[in-house]
């Protein structure tokens, strides 16, 4: 039942209105046809009563010969009538039903017009059913008069154009107030788009004021929250890269004192602490300024930055290989890019072992592959893997874990030069990294 | 304790002159921060250097007056003038070979101080090995050739359609790409262009790397060579730079320009 609303806010809104207009709309038609068929039908009723009882006094004073020639006369619009000298026995039925009142009202006009009913003069009004009503009146001598009135219902028929103007109206103004309910909750959908976009830029996107108060209050709290929370995270960002930055003048002195150590186990063992320890801080730093990143693109030869990186591996003792063509050259940050497949291909040598990148030209670009023979990552935590500070075993030694910002890093470099970055757990076993990036 | 394989004293280059350092090179250190300056201060004394130091450019200039300085260590974050106002307004006055010490990361510093006219940079934190063979390779650089050629104006290079750039170490290929070259590749390419059409013997190579100490680049001079190759000549159409000599070396055999 629920599924059958309609989801949006304009709509909902609309529909209420159509309910709500739609009762109003049927309820006022209603009264306005009770109304029609009560109060003006009284009136109705008398002015017949008193043509009836004008025609009575009428054939009182006419020959009998000329009353029926009279009553034919006296008859018109709804009414229609006769003049009998012998009791109608089909008309007057004392205790018959008289919806509009006739009897009383024939009655009533009598009186008015110091006419003396006579006991059993009036037999009553007859309904024959809809749409005629019928009665007779008993003249002086005996005779009768009687009438057949067609039913009011046919005099207001005219009502069902009223009807027809006033729905197409109230169809107008749903038309209106729908179209009205969009433009007033179309600053709601701004307000969703820049929602959606919190986090993802560097950028904060204010949302526009505008709308019904309601809204431009949301709007402009919305846009005070968006300031907070970028002044929240700039200023943990700046402590944080002060905090790196700083960091490095201790691990200066501590290299240079690890020099006086006369012991070459125990200096090598700090020197191993201290390149991990600036490792840490490079990527932090690197993640940091990741969004302010202000290196100019260039045309660069992929090829040549993926064979320094693949040689860089080799000479420290990794098994690795690179296969591509000659130049491939693509517009990218070249230090940026350079730092992002160094991530990778230090992730694949890590966590994998055997790592075979290899490259080639696709129509779209340049295609890049990072191949390990490693465990792969979970098909659950494929994603979770981009997100910072992630790792997946939390008990890994983080000599080989690092800080957990490799990949983020390389996604935010490859994403920012317009590449694509997938990861894909291969049948056989061992990871698969894809790197595409656009055309030179 | 150094692992440093590229002594001069082990150079026997009929090709190269021969590299004649005094028998201790004078060295200025300035940097703000005590500790620092001390523990450097001692790792030069260490391995045979002779080390004055100054705290801003104030006591730079004092010891420069005072006595005669074969290479000055600058740190760029300094109290007062800055190490690249210190670098710019040193080498309008002298052709005294400087090596910044810069934060790593900040490339803008790096670029600003080798256009500034620095010979050379290096990263904090460095490790003693880098710094010392930084060290030992610009003055022996600076002994071989002469004041002019490290001048400001002489740090673009063009060979066979190629340009290095030395003060942003870019190179760039004729198509206008950017080359990637790893620091021991960039320090080969930079020996090669420094003596063209002559016969470099592995060791010559050795010595003349600037960067790299070690066991790995020690074995290595052929895999390096052929790594440089790859980048300069990767299919059939490209201009042959590096030609292998049998039994002797290598030879750069394109003549480069300076632009």
């Amino acid at each position: 039942m629920i599924h059958l609303l309609p989801k949006g806010l304009a709509a909902r809104s609309t529909l209420v209105m159509i309910l709500a207009v739609g009762l109003v709309h049927i309820g006022s038609v209603a009264l306005y046809e009770v109304g029609n068929s009560w109060a003006p039908v009284s009136k109705w009723t008398q002015a017949i009563a008193e043509q009836i009882v004008r025609t009575r006094q009428a054939l009182e004073q006419s020959p009998a010969v000329d009353r029926e020639a009279i009553t034919h006369e006296m008859s018109g619009g709804s009414v229609l009538l006769h003049w009998t000298p012998e009791r109608p026995a089909a008309t007057c039925i004392a205790g018959s039903r008289d919806p509009y009142g006739f009897d009383a009202a024939v009655k009533d006009a009598m009186l008015r017009h110091g006419i003396a009913i006579p006991a059993g003069t009036l037999a009553g009004a007859e309904d024959k059913g809809d749409p005629a009503t019928a009665g007779c009146l008993q003249m002086s001598d005996g005779s009768y008069l009687t009438f057949h009135v067609s039913s009011p219902a046919a005099a207001t028929r005219g009502t069902h154009g009223t009807v027809l103007s006033t729905t197409t109206m109230v169809l107008g103004v749903v038309v209106l107030a729908g179209l009205l309910m969009r433009w007033v909750t179309a600053p709601l959908n701004q307000l969703v788009l820049a929602a959606n976009i919190i986090g993802r830029t560097a950028d904060p996107m204010p949302v526009e004021e505008v709308g019904p108060e309601e809204t431009r209050n949301v709007a402009r709290a919305f846009n005070a929250m968006q300031r907070r929370i970028q002044t929240l995270v700039s200023d943990r960002t700046q402590a944080l890269a002060a905090v790196s930055h700083d960091l490095r003048t201790p691990i200066t002195r501590l290299r240079l004192r690890a020099g006086f150590i006369d012991d070459p186990a125990v200096q090598k063992q700090i020197d191993a602490d201290l390149d991990e320890m600036e490792a840490m801080i490079d990527t932090t730093l690197a993640y940091l300024s990741g969004s302010q990143e202000t290196e100019p693109p260039r045309l660069t030869d992929i090829s040549a930055l993926l064979a320094t990186l693949v040689d860089a591996a080799i000479d420290a003792g990794h098994p690795a290989t690179y296969e591509g063509p000659g130049p491939v050259t693509a517009m990218v940050r070249p230090l940026t890019l350079k730092r992002a497949l160094g991530n990778l291909i230090q992730n694949a040598v890590l966590y994998g072992g055997n790592v075979r990148v290899s490259l080639r030209r696709k129509s779209g670009g340049v295609a890049i592959a990072i191949e390990d023979d490693g465990p792969g990552i979970p098909e659950a935590d494929l994603e979770r893997v981009f997100e910072p500070f992630q790792r997946l075993e939390p008990s890994r030694n983080r000599s080989t874990g690092g800080v957990g910002l490799g990949l983020t890093i390389a996604r935010q470099a490859i994403l920012a030069d317009g590449g694509a970055l997938q990861l894909e757990n291969r049948l056989g076993g061992g990871l698969t990294v894809h790197v595409a990036m656009h055309p030179s | 304790m150094s692992a440093d394989n590229s002594d001069p004293e082990r150079s026997c280059s009929p090709a190269a002159p021969r590299s004649v350092l005094p028998p201790e090179a004078r060295l200025l250190l300035v940097e703000d921060d005590g500790e620092t300056r001390n523990l450097v201060a001692r790792l030069l004394r260490e391995n045979g250097m002779a080390v004055t130091t100054a705290r801003d450019g104030r006591e730079m200039w004092e010891a420069i007056q005072n006595s005669k300085v074969d290479l000055i260590l600058l740190d760029v974050m300094l109290p007062g003038a800055s190490g690249l106002d210190l670098c710019r307004e040193l080498r309008a006055r002298s052709s005294v070979p400087i090596i910044m010490l810069t934060a790593k990361g900040t490339e803008a510093d790096r670029v600003v101080g080798l256009e500034l006219g620095a010979d050379d940079y290096i990263a904090k934190p460095f490790s003693r090995p880098e710094l010392l063979a930084r060290i030992r390779a610009v003055l022996r650089r600076a002994q071989a050739a002469p004041d002019q050629e490290r001048a400001i104006g002489s740090r673009i290079i063009g060979f066979a359609g190629w340009i290095l750039d030395t003060s942003r170490r870019e190179l760039t290929a004729p198509d206008g790409s950017g080359t990637d070259l790893s620091t021991a590749e960039y320090d080969l390419l930079l020996a090669f262009l420094e003596h063209p059409q002559r016969i470099l013997t592995r060791d010559q190579i050795l010595e003349q790397s600037r960067h790299r100490v070690g066991a790995v680049f020690d074995r290595s001079v052929d895999v390096l060579v052929s790594r440089l190759r790859r980048k300069l000549e990767p299919n059939e159409v490209s201009v042959t730079c590096i030609k292998t000599v049998r039994g002797a070396g290598y030879m750069f055999c394109v003549t480069p320009r300076r632009l």
